[in-house]
């Protein structure tokens, strides 16, 4: 219990130093959120009004105190530019951003396992070959350029699937998992490659350990020994990988979201950032912050149960 | 492992040589400046009116674009890792090294780095400094430097416990001697494959920020731009964006044969990064 | 018709032809239209941008996007036609006192807001004191300021009293902005207008998910018998230019907003798709700083004007779908070529030769691709000249700030669009303009912009306006990137569409041939 209540409140400073960096940074940035609110006929007189209005005449730590007292009171404030509740706005958001994270990584496994399984069983095969160098070409090419050609054949080309645009689970189930496939499969077509690689590896590496080769002595299928004797210690790296890339795709899909006019976190933060909607910024990065340290402890979790010994704080794994 | 170089890795060899040569050339060739306009052929095919790659939808010289355009590449690819790799190597060093105190402040440092959206560090740094090859270099280096430490933390964790290291210890060796001496070494190699890889994803990511408009500021023109700016003639004229394309493909993937092949011959796990 | 011609003469056949393509053209081809508008259906309208609001105090600007929603939802008092006369919308007359300084209007009876509130005097004049009102800041009171009250006069009447007799009054109470179309009272009071805004007009407001979607429905109570066509308006926000056209080619939007010449010339080509296009004031440009060396010497403003190139710009980067213009005007009035500085490389040389000393400027841009393009162009241009340019990406609320405080050289600026610029330019270009952010200041200026304000008569004020054109280019105020002219990519079913009378896709007009096909079928 001591290694999670140690691990808590780790987290909760990182958490209090983004807010508090995000802030600082800001900071730096000439403030004219109030120009940007009030478009390009307001007079100076306007600007004096709005700036007033916004609460952007306060030294910024009085603002970040401001700011977290309300946070500790469940109030992410209203947004500088649209007078929206942040917590309201970043809500709208979030369901597209997680059906996104969930799609992409369901099939970012469905690849990535089977492939990893199979390239380790039979190194330096020709499907191992194959597969490590189609894995090369994918991490070659920046997501949007493989969005864009997923776009301009199965979406232009085939009408398979609509270009761009979410539809949210109320509108059913398959609309809503067509409007994601595309922008889902555009980030896991990049992202199974370092999974299986990782995968992969730790796989060769255990298979050579002496339990595997007893199984094999004992002429158990080779699905058995993939599946219930190799699997399972060679996750650690996997988990690592796994739980980076959700936590990066947790408002960091901006280009995704942004070519498939999906209604994420990212776009979100990117038109705050753009209109320097601080407070709106700070939502998202809040909000942000907690899912990838939520993803971390899970991950450190998911080592726990991977083996037993990780609970009294023994093995530090990168 | 297959330790043997083979013809994949002497091309893959072979076209960054070439890409790196021309970079470095790219002012004396007998080309357009990378800026100059012909005023009459927009989008013009490769071979049309002297452009040996044709021309974007501004009437600019594709080839002398490509040219310069691997400068940003290859320098923010190079540098940025370079900066990654020393600030975050550093940090993760000395925090595997003397744990503690200073290793909680540390891994709260690098836990923050990581959780902070890349997005707004680079927006942010992009807007206050202006979008400079230097910024966005330095940029990209600071989004680098956490996930390097993490890695060198737990990679000077492991060395520490080393046999070796307790016999320089009782030796009497000095701190700073064991760290040059018996982990950086130790620490530097694998570290080293780990930058191949980096340099790829930066050469993409170079390109990804041009697809947002925050690239490095014109003139100076970037593959990642190059390809952005072509994508609305994509289906009339795919040549201005496909040719820069391929270019960075091409790149990218001779940058990660390179990384593999090297990783073979070191045999550094992939699981230690 | 044609048989009745087959017999005649080869002339009356031939003109037979040219009827038969006359009457092709009017109907544009689509057999369903000879039947007239058809109820029901789906219109998914994709935009540029996400909506701002549609309260005028909370929202405080309304946003390139927002007029789609407020054309639509709420309604005027007036609606204005090309030639300024006033057409009756939720309005019946208006008319003037003898001194010009009381107009009194009626209203239109038995008409409900969405909500049940019933239209009449009160709900104008609330909506008219609220703006008025000193106190709620709105940020378009200064325009307004000739009004000196709006009251009650009965029911369903209501007087404006002005403090002198404005000609502008009629463009106020007939634009399309926020001030001219009324807000249901009680949404106002119970400050929801802002995110879920309630009025009189054809469709009602269903939902607003940001950067995903809004939703207006049919108004079955609408006051106009047979109106509207559509059951459902879906606007999209898709900021990204490739996307928007991906998605009227692949059928998930209908018609879509754009300025990309490469996808206009495309949807010209494409016998599924139609373009309509039209003009308007208030062109994009690069403003120049006058306040602040080098540009406050007009010799080096005007050589800049003759080492730009607004004829290339808008074939590089709009691919000729654009005007290129010589004054602010979109074509009303019509000023001809007002003395616009063509490009001239050895002219600008001449003048920073007589200038004696060398040019560096700093041009601040918005970060957008489009911006980024016009920039570049200008860049080499002005590098041709021997004047070097450095070009700074900026966020919009950045231009603005830097604008406004005069912290700039040379700034991408677009100038606002009014049916009448004149007031407009007043405050831009004028010595103590209000939003002159230009620092420019002319006797010959302030002698036009004055002749136009006092005058009443049209050919004097046209006059006085072309006299403005053709001293911003004499001067050299700001370089033109091309004129407005406001683009809507629609499939070819959807009839009813304009984009002449207003930057708007007017969704009231529009129905689809065919009638309501499904829109979100299974493919």
């Amino acid at each position: 219990m001591r290694f999670v209540g140690g691990k808590f409140l780790h987290l909760i400073v990182v958490i209090l130093a983004v807010t508090v960096l995000t802030f600082a940074m800001l900071d730096l940035l000439p403030t004219s959120a109030a120009y940007a609110v009030a478009g390009a006929n307001a007079s100076a007189h306007d600007i004096a009004a709005i700036q007033e209005d916004l609460g952007l005449g306060d030294p910024a730590l009085v603002r970040y105190g401001k700011w977290l007292a309300g946070v500790l009171r469940g109030d992410l404030g209203v947004s500088l530019v649209s007078g929206q509740p942040v917590a309201q706005a970043v809500a709208s958001h979030l369901p597209a951003t997680v059906e996104l994270v969930v799609l992409a990584q369901l099939f970012t496994l469905l690849i990535a396992v089977p492939v990893g399984l199979f390239s380790a069983w039979r190194v330096d095969s020709r499907f191992d070959r194959f597969c490590s160098a189609l894995g090369f070409g994918l991490t070659s090419i920046p997501s949007f350029a493989l969005a864009m050609v997923l776009v301009y054949f199965l979406a232009l080309k085939l009408k398979w699937f609509p270009a761009v645009g979410y539809a949210p689970l109320s509108a059913g189930i398959w609309p809503n998992l067509k409007s994601l496939f595309l922008p889902a499969v555009s980030l896991a077509l990049v992202e199974w490659v370092i999974l299986m690689r990782v995968l992969r590896s730790e796989l060769i590496a255990t298979l050579q350990e002496d339990f595997i080769l007893l199984a094999r002595a004992k002429g158990l299928p080779a699905w058995k020994i993939l599946l219930q004797h190799a699997l399972r210690p060679s996750l650690f790296g996997a988990l690592t990988v796994f739980g980076l890339q959700v936590g990066n795709l947790i408002g960091g899909a901006v280009i995704v979201e942004q070519l498939f006019a999906l209604p994420g976190i990212g776009r979100l933060l990117l038109a705050g950032i753009f209109a320097q909607d601080f407070t709106m910024v700070q939502g998202c990065v809040l909000l942000i912050a907690v899912a990838y340290v939520a993803v971390n402890f899970l991950v450190d979790v998911g080592y726990g149960l991977l083996d037993p010994r990780v609970r009294c704080g023994g093995v530090v794994r990168g | 492992m297959d330790r043997k170089a083979g013809g994949v890795f002497w091309l893959a060899v072979a076209w960054l040589v070439l890409v790196a040569a021309l970079a470095v050339s790219a002012a004396w060739w007998p080309l357009p400046a990378p800026d100059q306009i012909d005023w009459v052929r927009l989008t013009a095919k490769p071979g049309d009116g002297g452009h040996l790659l044709g021309t974007d939808s501004l009437g600019r010289d594709i080839a002398a674009r490509l040219l310069f355009g691997a400068r940003v590449s290859l320098f923010v690819g190079f540098l940025a890792p370079c900066i990654g790799l020393l600030a975050g190597g550093l940090l993760g060093i000395l925090a595997g090294f003397y744990r503690g105190t200073f290793d909680a402040l540390i891994v709260v440092i690098i836990d923050t780095l990581l959780a902070l959206p890349r997005l707004v560090l680079l927006l942010v740094v992009a807007f206050v400094f202006g979008s400079s090859l230097f910024s966005l270099t330095l940029s990209l280096g600071i989004v680098i430097a956490p996930s390097v430490a993490r890695i060198v933390r737990a990679l000077t964790i492991r060395i520490a416990e080393r046999e070796f290291i307790l016999a320089a210890r009782a030796a009497g060796a000095s701190d700073a001697a064991i760290i040059l001496r018996e982990i950086l070494p130790n620490v530097l190699m694998p570290m080293l494959v780990y930058m191949l890889v980096i340099t790829a994803l930066v050469i993409v990511a170079e390109g990804s920020l041009g697809f947002l408009g925050l690239s490095v500021a014109s003139p100076m023109p970037s593959w990642g731009g190059m390809i952005a700016e072509g994508r609305d003639v994509l289906a009339e004229h795919p040549h201005v964006s496909m040719i820069p394309a391929a270019v960075m493909f091409l790149t990218v993937l001779a940058v990660n044969l390179l990384g593999d092949r090297m990783r073979g011959w070191l045999d550094v796990r992939e699981s230690q990064l | 018709m044609q048989t009745r011609n087959e017999s005649r003469t080869q002339p009356a056949w031939a003109m037979g032809l040219c009827l038969l393509a006359l009457l092709a053209i009017l109907i544009q081809g689509a057999p369903a239209s000879a039947s007239g508008p058809v109820q029901g259906g789906s219109l998914t309208v994709g935009i540029e941008e996400d909506f701002v609001g549609f309260d005028p105090i909370k929202a405080r600007f309304l946003g390139a996007m927002d007029r789609n929603v407020l054309l639509a939802v709420e309604e005027r008092l007036f609606d204005i036609d090309a030639k300024g006369n006033l057409v009756p919308e939720l309005a019946l007359s208006a008319s003037t006192s003898a001194d010009g300084k009381v107009w009194t209007i009626r209203l239109r009876e038995g008409v409900a807001f969405h909500d049940g509130t019933p239209f009449n005097a009160d709900a104008v004049v609330a909506h008219w004191q609220r703006l008025l009102d000193p106190k709620n800041r709105y940020m378009g009171r200064s325009a307004l300021e000739p009004i000196e009250s709006v009251t009650k006069a009965d029911d369903h009447t209501v007087r404006f009293t002005l403090k002198r007799p404005w000609i502008l009054f009629k463009t106020q109470i007939g634009s399309a902005g926020f001030a001219a179309v009324i807000p249901s009272p009680k949404a106002v009071q119970e400050d929801t207008q802002n995110r879920a805004p309630v009025g009189t007009g054809p469709f009602v407001f269903k939902e607003w998910v940001r950067n995903d979607r809004l939703v207006l429905v049919r108004n079955p109570n609408y006051w106009r018998k047979g109106r509207p066509y559509l059951d459902t308006v879906v606007f999209r926000p898709m900021p990204d230019m490739q996307a928007r056209f991906s998605a009227l080619q692949a059928g998930q939007a209908d018609a879509i907003v754009t300025d990309r010449g490469a996808h206009i010339l495309q949807a010209r080509e494409d016998r599924t798709l139609k373009v309509y296009s039209g003009d308007f004031a208030g062109p994009y440009t690069f403003l120049f700083n006058s306040s602040k060396p080098p540009l406050n010497d007009p010799r080096v403003r005007r050589a800049l004007a003759h080492a730009w190139n607004q004829e290339f710009l808008v074939k590089a980067d709009f691919r000729g779908t654009i005007p290129v213009v010589a004054d602010p005007y979109g074509g009303s009035p019509d000023c001809g070529d007002s003395g616009y500085r063509n490009h001239d490389l050895a002219k600008a040389k001449e003048l920073l030769a007589e200038y004696g000393q060398p040019v560096a400027l700093e041009l601040a841009h918005t970060n957008t691709p489009r911006g980024k393009e016009a920039g570049e162009i200008a860049q080499r241009l002005f590098k041709e000249a021997g004047v070097t340019l450095t070009l700074t990406p900026l966020a919009p609320g950045e231009v603005f700030r830097k604008v406004m405080n005069g912290e700039y050289q040379i700034s991408s600026w677009r100038f606002s669009d009014y049916p009448d610029m004149g007031p407009y330019l007043q405050e831009s270009l004028g010595s103590k303009g209000r939003v002159n952010f230009s620092g420019y200041a002319s006797p010959a200026m302030d002698g036009h912009l004055l002749a136009q304000a006092t005058s009443n008569d049209a050919e004097v004020r046209k006059k006085a306006l072309c006299g403005v054109a053709r001293t911003i280019n004499e001067d050299a105020v700001f370089l033109y990137l091309g004129g407005r002219r406001f683009h809507i990519l629609a499939k070819a079913d959807v009839q009813g569409l304009s984009a002449k009378q207003h930057p708007v896709v007017r969704v009231g007009d529009v129905w689809l041939a065919g009638g309501a096909r499904m829109q979100q079928a299974p493919r």
